[in-house]
């Protein structure tokens, strides 16, 4: 049983905010870390759109800039366009959305949220943190090494991947770290939740956020050795000579496409559950309203989770596995749309009849099922067998992909940060600002991934450097600029975004403790929480939720208010 | 793979002593190399200086002929690339034999093999290997270990220069812009390197890496000349792609006498391009051209404009449908939930002083939604389980069905026929390049496999037919069969669908579909050249 915060005690610069064991300082070093990655990511993204709008043109004004053995006179080269589209992916998958949802929101939140002092291994979540700076440090690298970055797409199938030069090894290395300190965040998480939480807090008083991210650790811990088990087969392959993945020593090449899968389906609801758990919150905060079917939220992430183990196969359709076996991948496929179907209507029963307030926070959480809802729905598309066999590997993919982790979960980053910024920093964001930051992001976002919708239509490979020279998809080309346009408007959204992020940390307005006035065990506390998280031991009566209840004038019911006093 | 073994058909050719005078040690070297550095010019004639005060220079002069009618060079087909078809209006044939009126034969290196002791210091001027009109040129070239080659690229479209070096580093590198340029040193003497573009696989240029820079090529005349040899015994060798290496020994006494060597090749004795084994030629068949089936194969395509592209194969229709089925149910739905989420937005906007609606959710309403989507998906899954066992279950039963082999490599699709035994891997199968015919209207079957070549990996690709509806991977290991079936005649693409490697983006095929005659005449074609 958690016992009272200790006290605050004096600590050198670097033990409290380098080498901290403060789970709050933990989540911001990986939200801040995330975010660095978030926005090289991008630039990676747009060098590529750059490509694919304007092929064999220079890049302007940084063209020249880039050694010979990326660009030529500016005009990037097919080596490095195959290096940006993997280690975009790479980068925004493994450094930026897993990390900030996982890493920054899991480490902040779910201590405040269950009224612990902190987490159960606080020194595990330290080398948690710090498995990440080397590994990022090794896979950017690979750009610096004799034949470049990684080059053969974030999934480095093998063959290919086998042979590639050695910035594939610095990529399957630092997946390794990565994947390590995912491991240890979850057995972190999953511990804390089960023996940390404050007296009264049940299973099912405990809030959303915490649910998601508890099955989210269970998944984590579950899918993720495999992955390092494939990286690490893989490594084996390419530099002591075994053969696991290559035909002419007996391995097999589907043999990865398995292991990937297994942990990499996994991973999108790795990367899509705890940013549901953020809108929940979000949503039912400011529509003033319960979450409508609690219960039944927690049981549609219990599924998607189950069945999410069991659907990895949907990417391997056309693989040569056989069909038959795709034929249950694709009922499994369908069914796992079920539960999210549940979810949102969920969140639309939540907003009926509240009284909805709008803040940044809101409007990023309402993209989100907007937009969850369209990248749901494209999914139909792929889980039927017949109608992926055209759709595979097009950029109806690429499409569906980006509105689930752009338009999912980056929607639920930005909420997330609008939402508990003055709980990390005691300081409020400014709200203006936020509003332009989401009006351009939301925006541009549908300006730049909607149209890729067409242009897997029309048939469109993925991962290709010059479109223009097929005849069935030529004529596509004015649709290329257009997304091109849109993308680097959605990179400059970002710029009011990073200046009300930072500027806020020195000019944003104080915050009290509750500002939002929720209900859920951290607005109870300081904004920023000392040392220790709470000056009690909070008691919990209730549920999260308890927005407008005939028990209380106000309109919000905190969950560790006795019952009988707001009356 | 391309230096020929030595010895092999050896016919010895007389050996002409007839001692000429000589030019003294000349600018041979320097005029033919035109170097532009100052430095360069002074330093070989200082060093050429020192050769004819002290030692004087012989040299060796002769001719290299070819006996009989030589199998005439391959037509190349540049269809895989536009930019390419573009700079010839006429037919192109590889520049392999190439014979001259009087019957000397072109584009022979020759090049002292022993004997030389004094190697110079290598010239910095580099030598030029341009790739211009999606031809290498020379085609043939040599240069001195140490010596820069500059790699050029004066077309406007991707060549991807490929060394194929045994004995210095193998190099494979996409030049994508027209005016790039690479420069690249080999240290180690290599005869011959062959050079080839992975983009456009007629391409072919061979380096001949010396230690010394006593070679010469045969042109339009025949005849080569290596000037600057000391007194000594020498082994000279006479290198040719096709009919493989020829050698002999001769002898420079004086410091200023020319000695003369012939070279005879047989049009009837070539060396085999991977062993060097000499082997005998065939009679060239004739070509007949005897249908024309240009009609079926020019009907244009049908245009389709920011959408799904025309649907043209027995299935595709099936697929679509499904598609449209699809599109229709998601649309319903999408309307529906965004419709509501912006009712809610602003039917329900903060009104202050009031407060939210209090309910904890509803079972009969979850419970509804819950099964509703569920009975829709799953009718889903049943729908489309029919056509994915139409597609990619069964394969057709017809006994005329056309079977195809496809060997996909980095990055081409090599097309294989059974030709008229109805058996593969034997003598009369007919193979080709990125050129897929099918005929309309009859099932084809194709197995998929993807192979390694001698510098390639058998990776993933995966075959595309936008057009079909199909799509496949090709698995290195597997052999996996599909089939489709046209419903009208005309020219498509194949795209490879799964990144494979730099020239993934180019890995394009072509797919003509015939009419039923035009098939028959083409295979008839085929199967004759
Ligand atoms: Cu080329
Ligand atoms: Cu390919």
């Amino acid at each position: 049983m958690p016992t009272l915060a200790h006290p605050e005690k004096r600590l050198s610069f670097w033990k409290k905010y380098i080498f901290s064991t403060d789970h709050k300082i933990i989540g911001i070093q990986f939200l801040m870390t995330s975010l660095v990655m978030f926005l090289l990511g991008g630039l990676l993204a747009l060098l590529l759109r750059w490509q694919l709008a304007f092929p064999g043109k220079p890049v302007p004004f940084i063209g020249n800039l880039f050694p010979t053995s990326m660009m030529a006179g500016g005009i990037i080269l097919p080596e490095f366009y195959d290096s940006l589209f993997t280690m975009h992916a790479s980068l925004m998958i493994f450094f930026a959305i897993i990390p900030i949802l996982v890493g920054a929101f899991g480490n902040f939140l779910i201590p405040l949220q269950i009224g612990a002092p902190d987490m159960a291994f606080p020194r595990l979540n330290m080398a948690s943190y710090w498995l990440v700076p080397p590994a990022a440090v090794i896979i950017l690298a690979g750009f610096f090494l004799e034949g470049g970055a990684a080059a053969t797409g974030w999934t480095a199938y093998p063959p290919l991947s086998e042979f590639e030069p050695i910035g594939q090894n610095c990529w399957l290395i630092s997946v390794i770290l990565i994947g390590t300190s995912s491991i240890l965040g979850a057995v972190n998480y999953i511990t804390t939740i089960l023996n940390m939480r404050a007296p009264g807090m049940t299973l099912f008083r405990m809030p959303l956020p915490v649910w998601a991210l508890f099955i989210t650790a269970i998944i984590s811990l579950l899918a993720t050795p495999v992955l390092a088990s494939a990286l690490f087969l893989l490594l084996l392959d390419r530099t002591i000579g075994t053969h696991f993945f290559l035909p002419q020593g007996g391995g097999h090449a589907l043999l990865w496409q398995h292991m990937f899968w297994f942990y990499s389906h996994p991973a999108v609801y790795i990367m899509i559950l705890p940013g549901m758990g953020i809108v929940s919150e979000v949503i039912s905060v400011h529509s003033r309203k319960p979450i409508f079917g609690y219960h039944s939220m927690i049981y549609a992430i219990m599924a998607i989770a189950g069945l999410g183990f069991i659907v990895w196969g949907h990417h391997m359709f056309q693989s040569g596995m056989n069909p038959t076996v795709g034929t249950s991948f694709m009922i499994s496929t369908l069914v796992i749309a079920v539960p999210s179907a549940i979810k949102t209507f969920n969140w639309l029963g939540t907003l009926w009849r509240g009284n909805i307030r709008y803040t940044p926070a809101m409007l990023n959480a309402i993209a989100f099922v907007s937009m969850f809802v369209i990248g749901g729905l494209s999914g139909i598309f792929m889980a039927s067998t017949p109608v992926d066999i055209f759709i595979h590997d097009t950029y109806f993919i690429v499409a569906h992909i980006h509105y689930v982790l752009f338009g999912g979960s980056m929607f639920a980053v930005f909420a997330g940060i609008y939402y508990w910024y003055p709980k990390m920093f005691g300081r409020m964001m400014n709200k203006p600002l936020g509003i332009l930051h989401f009006i351009l992001t939301f925006i541009a976002f549908n300006g730049t991934f909607f149209p890729m919708h067409i242009l897997g239509l029309g048939g469109m490979m993925r991962r290709i450097y010059d479109t223009t020279q097929y005849a069935h998809i030529a004529h596509f080309q004015p649709i290329n600029v257009f997304i091109t346009i849109n993308a680097f408007v959605l990179g400059m959204g970002q710029i009011p975004f990073i200046l009300n992020f930072f500027g806020s940390l020195l000019w944003g307005k104080k915050a009290d403790r509750n500002p939002w006035e929720a209900n859920t065990l951290e607005w109870s506390t300081t904004s920023p929480p000392p040392h220790g998280n709470f000056e009690t031991v909070p008691q919990v009566y209730r549920g999260p939720y308890e927005y407008s209840s005939p028990e209380s004038k106000q309109d919000w019911l905190p969950q560790d208010k006795p019952a009988g006093h707001g009356a | 793979m391309k230096s020929k073994k030595d010895g092999i058909d050896e016919t010895k050719a007389p050996l002409h002593k007839s001692i000429k005078k000589s030019r003294p040690l000349s600018d041979f070297k320097i005029a033919k190399r035109a170097a532009p550095l100052c430095l360069f010019l002074f330093r070989s004639l200082l060093l050429s200086g020192m050769f004819s005060a002290s030692a004087g220079a012989a040299t060796l002069k002769g001719k290299v002929s070819l006996e009989g009618n030589p199998t005439a060079n391959p037509v190349i087909h540049m269809d895989a690339d536009p930019v390419c078809k573009a700079f010839y209006a006429e037919e192109v044939r590889v520049p392999s034999v190439l014979v001259n009126p009087d019957r000397t034969l072109q584009n022979v290196f020759v090049y002292i093999k022993s004997g030389v002791t004094h190697t110079p210091e290598a010239p910095k001027s580099p030598v030029v290997l341009d790739q211009k009109g999606c031809m290498y040129h020379p085609h043939i070239l040599g240069l001195q270990a140490g010596q820069p080659l500059s790699i050029v690229n004066s077309d406007s479209t991707l060549h991807n220069v490929h060394a194929l070096a045994k004995k210095n580093a193998e190099f494979n590198l996409g030049m994508p812009i027209q005016g790039m340029k690479l420069e690249k040193t080999f240290f180690n003497p290599e005869v011959m390197m062959k050079f080839k573009c992975d983009v456009h696989p007629w391409m072919g240029a061979y380096l001949g890496v010396l230690p010394h820079q006593f070679f010469s090529v045969t042109a339009e005349s025949g005849n080569f000349e290596i000037s600057g040899l000391a007194p000594g015994e020498y082994v000279v060798e006479a290198w040719h792609e096709v009919y493989g290496t020829k050698s002999e020994t001769f002898k420079v006494t004086h410091t200023d006498e020319t000695r003369e060597v012939n070279f005879n090749f047989s049009a009837s004795q070539i060396a085999d391009e991977a062993s060097g084994v000499s082997i005998k030629t065939g009679v060239p068949k004739p070509v007949r051209k005897s249908f024309d089936d240009s009609t079926a194969l020019n009907k244009p395509r049908k245009k389709t404009g920011w959408w799904l592209p025309e649907s043209i194969s027995t299935y595709s229709d099936k697929i679509d449908f499904l598609f449209y089925v699809i599109l229709w149910i998601t649309g319903i739905i999408f309307f529906g939930v965004q419709g509501a989420l912006i009712w809610f937005l602003i039917r329900y906007r903060r009104r202050p002083e009031a407060k939210g609606y209090f309910t904890h959710g509803n079972a009969r309403v979850e419970i509804i939604w819950t099964i509703i989507p569920a009975v829709i998906l799953i009718a889903l899954a049943f729908m489309g389980q029919k056509v994915w066992a139409e597609v990619k279950m069964t394969m057709p039963g017809a006994p005329d069905k056309i079977q195809i082999r496809i060997q996909a490599e980095q990055f081409a699709w090599n097309v294989q026929y059974p030709g008229a035994d109805g058996k593969f891997d034997t003598p009369d199968d007919i193979r080709n390049i990125n050129q897929l015919h099918i005929p309309v209207g009859k099932p084809v079957q194709v197995t998929l496999t993807s192979i390694e070549t001698a510098d390639k990996r058998a990776v993933i690709h995966s075959f595309f037919l936008p057009e079909f509806r199909l799509k496949q991977d090709v698995m290195p290991g597997m052999a996996i069969d599909v089939w489709f079936e046209a419903k009208r005649t005309g020219k498509y693409e194949i795209a490879c669908a799964e990144f494979c490697g730099l020239g993934h983006y180019r890995m394009r095929g072509f797919l003509s579909i015939h009419s039923p005659e035009g098939f028959d005449a083409w295979l008839a074609e085929q199967a004759a050249a």
